[in-house]
């Protein structure tokens, strides 16, 4: 179980959250426009790295707010949590 | 509808133990209000007209016969007189004229409960992850959090070892069976 730092609620237990997976995924602009390969890609291609993950987490058992975690995928290290409107921390700058 | 206002969800039963009492607290009205948080001022113009701050995060406050506990962020519970909601939604719609909030009146969707007792901070520990030592969850906090597996909110008043506890009435029956199989040994 890990600890996680809810940006309004203060560190809880894994158990009160939802993780909804990966991050910082962008919609295409004009879905028209790309191709099924691309449209697929964006649908279901997931990163699985072995290390830094930038992932979105929600405190369900609290406040019920979605914010962003950059978590190791190896040590389950949180490096940084942070809020939907905040930009994403490049990976090893401050905080991560 | 005399009938179902009436009717509460444990219908006077409770759980008396020497370390631990539970007790439907049903002299408490609720009302919610949700503010749109995320627009810049939103909360400013919300306590301005209000004339009071709402409680910050993790804490709650009274104000005249009215508590006020955090819920999310630009939300909160507030906590009346029983009998007194239609009275206060309308006062609050008054005062809040033109802003972008919701009130509802939630009182019948939820259970209240009066948790005493000298075990009662040890059987809450039991229940959540949370810290209940009082230097972590003293008179003025609040919090949400999952307890015996369901989302309640638990907050400690002021007034001695009380602690209320706020929760969907359908989960009523299941908490204090829980609250009797955790607090056996109390």
């Amino acid at each position: 179980m890990i600890r996680i730092e809810c940006p309004w609620c203060g560190p809880r237990s894994e158990a009160e959250f939802t993780c909804g997976g990966q991050s910082h995924i962008v919609r295409p602009a004009d879905p028209a426009a790309v191709s099924d390969r691309e449209w697929a890609q964006y649908l279901y291609q997931r990163d699985n790295p072995k290390g830094l993950h930038y992932e979105r987490w929600r405190h369900t058992f609290g406040c019920r707010q979605w914010f962003n975690v950059a978590r190791d995928t190896v040590t389950h290290e949180i490096r940084a949590v942070y809020r939907m409107t905040d930009l994403k921390p490049a990976p090893g700058g401050e905080g991560v | 509808m005399a009938k179902l206002d009436r009717a509460t969800p444990l219908a006077g039963t409770g759980l008396e133990r020497a370390g631990l009492c539970v007790a439907e607290n049903t002299g408490l009205g609720l009302i919610r209000l949700q503010a749109f948080h995320r627009r810049p001022g939103a909360v400013e113009e919300l306590t301005a007209r209000l004339g009071i701050e709402p409680p910050g995060p993790g804490s709650l406050r009274s104000e005249r016969d009215r508590q006020w506990f955090w819920s999310a962020p630009g939300e909160w519970l507030i906590a009346i007189p029983a009998g007194t909601e239609d009275a206060v939604l309308g006062a609050l719609r008054a005062q809040l004229d033109g802003l972008f909030v919701v009130l509802s009146a939630i009182t019948d969707s939820q259970v209240a409960l009066d948790i005493t007792g000298e075990a009662v901070r040890e059987v809450l520990a039991r229940g959540s992850t949370v810290d209940f030592h009082p230097a972590s969850f003293g008179a003025g906090n609040c919090v949400l959090t999952r307890f015996a597996g369901v989302p309640v909110m638990l907050a400690s008043p002021g007034r001695g070892e009380q602690i209320l506890l706020f929760a969907d009435r359908s989960l009523a029956r299941y908490l204090l069976d829980w609250f009797e199989a955790a607090s056996i040994d109390c």
